[in-house]
């Protein structure tokens, strides 16, 4: 049982490599780099058109996504005119938050945002005030 | 000064003697729930005390004898108290039980509902039994007991309904508060990657996917097939964060999520039995909200 020394050499390292292979696997897959959230979220975004209706003309509104101001007018500003946004649309929805103020003295009133995406129905939301809103709106389109 | 402390007394004792109306609970935040829409009409005795956990907690013979001075007795329901159609062995005709959670619709796991990352087909038709993590319920909670309340105690209705009308606009307060927070994270990063699933009237509040890591429940041991999963699940959503509850030990998480990419996040409260800063239903609502955008957005 003596055999050769360098062959018997080679059998123990084939040996050691068969046995530590699925071990390396098994590490191997525990240090791969995981993808980054930003990759897997990044959305094209799509051209969409925001118009407002009220009662009550209100005298600032804002709307904003993720903490950035998408849109402030007044009523001496655009707010009439609706606006049209590049927003990311993922299937799970956006999240806009809704700030707006009315001069003092208006009696509690609504306010309606529409979002009308290319390629998508329209969808609106309305908003209930006393003398000021400050809420998320959530609109999405695929269920 | 003797004087002084003996009418301190007087007056503590007799506040206790003259509460129109003596209420147990078997749960804290129906505790907080029961004080708030009581107020210095009901006395409450809550039967878990803080750090207490729920899901282990059985009424000991101390615990009924608390009990037997109460009219009415709260209960969460959804199975969270086992003993619970047993208990009424141990009262009185003229006591009653209210299952509060019995009227609030109950979140099942299936694979339709969407509101599940990992588990639909590990454990479909399971219940998950903490309604409370959805200020919508607790609204709905506060009524439930505001009518409840009314009909054993009927010459305080009105300040029951004053004092439930009052909390219910302050929970509405608080859940705009929490739509705010919540809109720091991206819609579709919006993945609870918790130990286990008490977090599912949550995550339908907020358009969350619920990722139970550890299991449905603390008392049912996950098999290795769910851990596998639960590990590819946390590696191919990309999860940044998974949540440890705060009586839970973190050390088997950490080990669970090594090399996926996750971080362990602040711990959430699931039961409510938390610490000395989170003595009421709002404080253990906004340090989970908190404990969340900051896990998801740093």
């Amino acid at each position: 049982m003596r055999g050769f020394p360098l062959i018997n050499g080679a059998l123990i390292l084939l040996a050691l490599g068969l046995a530590l292979a699925p071990l390396w696997q098994l590490t191997n897959a525990q240090t791969e780099t995981p993808t980054t959230t930003s990759e897997v979220t990044e959305h094209t975004k799509v051209p969409t058109e925001v118009s407002v209706r009220y009662a009550h003309a209100p005298t600032k509104l804002t709307i904003s996504h993720l903490g950035q101001d998408l849109w402030s007018a007044t009523t001496a500003n655009g707010i009439n005119e609706g606006i049209e946004l590049e927003l990311p649309l993922p299937k799970e929805g956006i999240d806009l938050h809704v700030t707006a103020t009315w001069p003092a003295g208006t009696p509690s009133t609504a306010l309606e945002i529409t979002l009308e995406p290319e390629a998508l129905p329209e969808q609106s939301h309305v908003l209930w005030g006393d003398g000021s809103v400050d809420d998320i709106l959530t609109f999405q389109w695929h269920e | 000064m003797i004087r002084r402390i003996t009418l301190l007394l007087w007056c503590a004792l007799a506040s206790s003697a003259w509460a129109d109306l003596k209420v147990a609970t078997l749960h804290p935040v129906l505790t907080d729930l029961a004080q708030q829409v009581g107020g210095k009409h009901v006395e409450v005795i809550g039967l878990l005390k803080l750090g207490g956990d729920p899901h282990n907690f059985s009424p000991s013979s101390s615990d009924i004898r608390k009990m037997s001075t109460a009219r009415l007795i709260l209960a969460s329901g959804k199975g969270m108290e086992p003993y619970l159609p047993k208990l009424p062995d141990s009262l009185t005709k003229e006591q009653k039980i209210l299952d509060v959670g019995k009227t609030i619709p109950s979140l099942t796991i299936s694979e339709e509902s969407g509101l599940f990352v990992c588990c639909p087909h590990h454990s479909e038709g399971s219940l998950d039994p903490h309604w409370w993590h959805s200020v919508k319920n607790m609204q709905r909670a506060t009524k439930i007991v505001s009518k409840a309340f009314a009909k054993v105690d009927p010459s305080n209705a009105a300040t029951y309904a004053a004092q439930a009308k009052a909390y219910e606009k302050h929970l509405e307060t608080l859940a705009k508060w929490a739509r705010k927070e919540v809109a720091k994270i991206s819609r579709d990063r919006r993945k609870l990657a918790t130990a286990h699933a008490a977090y599912t009237y949550f995550c339908q509040d907020f358009g969350f996917q619920s990722m139970p890591v550890q299991g449905l429940t603390k008392e049912r041991e996950p098999s290795s097939q769910y851990l596998a999963d639960v590990i590819t699940d946390l590696k191919d959503n990309s999860i940044k964060a998974v949540f440890p509850e705060a009586q839970a030990n973190p050390k088997v998480l950490k080990e669970m999520v090594r090399g996926t990419g996750a971080k362990i996040g602040g711990k959430l409260f699931a039961d409510y039995t938390g610490n000395a800063k989170t003595t009421t239903y709002e404080a253990m609502f906004r340090h989970n909200v908190t404990t969340i955008v900051k896990g998801l957005t740093k």
